[in-house]
């Protein structure tokens, strides 16, 4: 296959696009394709998370909404990847929390802290986890009457936190 | 000369080398994606006067803004895996601060406001990871930090969130990869949370046998954990290079000398000499050396020795800018000196 550029030289990097759904191809040789701007925007993780958005937030909002610390705006965050500031992790929560769960595997920070977070919140949350620790035993000796107990305690732990 | 490559750590005959990063913002600033000259200048003064003002292990540092520093300087601080091309794309509000023997650094401004680095010859992470936390504590002593109870410190993007920690190590695996038992390997270990890629090349083709290893995830592990996690990992590593060295021999003593001889007679007569042959020619060497195939070498560190041929090092070390024909001619001879420097 030549390529779609200059039509010489063999295709060696193959290129697709996918914009609303619509696939787009590109074969390029190496020499077009390292003067390919698309192509050079170095495949990241960020680039990568950006296409993952659409998949994982829960609802398209009508109306742009955005963080009212920085102002980067919802789509924004989806096309860069990257917060603005410190803020638009709550700001975005309720969308970025699934996609939290799908690149950690986990939804809730464990390890260190800096110095001015106060310690009854790791206190709260180490209570959780024991409960948690509780309820997995129950499961496992079938006692399923405290197993439901604990479950309620520990949402309602979750919820309080927020 | 490459300072922070040393003789710390474990394992040196197969791990290069060891890093800790952690990635930490600053709650009242935006952060670098939208942030102005003005304000990334009150970043930088403010973390360089914490530096100054502390006696950090005795350290002397260096502060530097990016945009001051002449372009093959920046280009060879990546080599050198001191900085990285992100801080260098953010040159208009970025800098960094590195201490003299260059094994703890800090970019500012870089996708997020800092990132402290703590490198370390050898397998060596939970030193780093001691040094790193402890470097992490005295910041937050003065600065107010980005952090949110459920996701830990926040990072610019969300595969950091959580400790904000990398742990990741170099390793070199040229008998995993001559036995062909190095896929089946890392299919193994992508299942425990720890990516791989090639060091010099590109995509998963690596050249020089050197792969680096490091956590996939920051969030829901302490960074303790994490750290072990990683070390383990390499340790199971290093154990199956060492098993499939034995291997290659016990059933191919003779393919391998003859590799090995061949490439160090390549290496110690080439007059002109390109950044991929040299590095997987030295791969092979450093094996010959390791598995004691090769005499009279054992004082040549090979870890520094990859990094000194890459062209901006040989450059740097020039003091003047070459073209590729002459970087090709300037690697041949330093090649050769530092295999005859250490024969005598």
């Amino acid at each position: 296959m030549l390529c779609d550029k200059c039509h010489k030289n063999k295709a060696t990097v193959h290129f697709t696009k996918i914009i609303n759904g619509k696939k787009i191809e590109m074969h390029l040789c190496k020499d077009c394709a390292r003067d390919n701007a698309e192509i050079n925007a170095e495949f990241s993780m960020e680039n990568f998370l950006s296409d993952m958005f659409g998949e994982f937030s829960l609802k398209e909002p009508d109306v742009e909404y955005k963080c009212p610390n920085c102002g980067m705006t919802y789509e924004q965050f989806k096309r860069y990847g990257k917060f603005g500031c410190s803020e638009c992790i709550i700001a975005f929560k309720d969308e970025i929390e699934p996609l939290i769960q799908n690149i950690h595997g986990h939804r809730r920070h464990k390890g260190k802290y800096p110095r001015q977070h106060t310690d009854d919140e790791s206190t709260e949350l180490n209570e959780i986890e024991t409960l948690k620790k509780e309820l997995q035993a129950a499961v496992e000796v079938e006692n399923y009457e405290k197993a439901a107990q604990l479950r309620d305690m520990i949402k309602s732990l979750e919820k309080k936190e927020g | 000369m490459i300072k922070w490559m040393d003789d710390s750590g474990t394992e040196k005959d197969i791990v290069v080398s060891s890093r800790i990063r952690y990635a930490r913002n600053l709650k009242k600033h935006k952060f670098p994606i939208i942030l102005d000259k003005k304000e990334s200048d009150e970043i930088f003064r403010k973390i360089s006067e914490i530096i100054e003002s502390k006696d950090i292990y005795s350290k002397k540092f260096f502060h530097f803004k990016t945009s001051n520093i002449p372009n093959l300087e920046k280009k060879m601080l990546i080599e050198r895996h001191i900085i990285s091309p992100a801080l260098i794309k953010n040159q208009g509000i970025s800098g960094f601060i590195m201490s003299n023997d260059e094994k703890i650094s800090i970019m500012i401004n870089e996708e997020d406001h800092l990132r402290l680095q703590v490198l370390s010859s050898g397998l060596n992470l939970k030193e780093c990871l001691k040094k790193a936390d402890e470097l992490d504590s005295i910041l937050d002593e003065k600065l107010e930090y980005a952090y949110h109870k459920q996701f830990g410190y926040i990072t610019a993007c969300p595969t950091n969130l959580g400790t904000g920690i990398r742990a990741s190590s170099m390793i070199h695996l040229p008998g995993l990869v001559m036995t062909g038992r190095l896929e089946r390997l890392l299919n193994t270990i992508s299942k425990f949370g720890i990516s791989v890629r090639g060091v010099y090349g590109e995509g998963s083709k690596s050249l020089g046998n050197l792969f680096q290893i490091s956590n996939q995830t920051t969030l829901g592990n302490d960074e303790k954990t994490i750290v072990e996690k990683v070390e383990k990992i390499a340790m199971q590593i290093v154990n199956k290079e060492k098993e499939a060295r034995q291997y290659l021999l016990d059933e191919n003593k003779i393919e391998i000398e003859d590799r090995v001889y061949r490439s160090y007679g390549v290496l110690t007569n080439a007059k002109i000499i390109s950044t991929d042959e040299a590095v997987k020619l030295l791969s092979l060497v450093k094996l010959g050396v390791d598995l004691d195939l090769i005499e009279n070498y054992n004082k040549i560190n090979f870890n520094k020795l990859f990094i000194e041929i890459q062209s901006m090092n040989i450059q740097y070390e020039a003091r003047e800018e070459l073209n590729e024909r002459e970087r090709d001619i300037k690697r041949a001879e330093i090649i050769k000196r530092t295999f005859s420097k250490e024969s005598e």
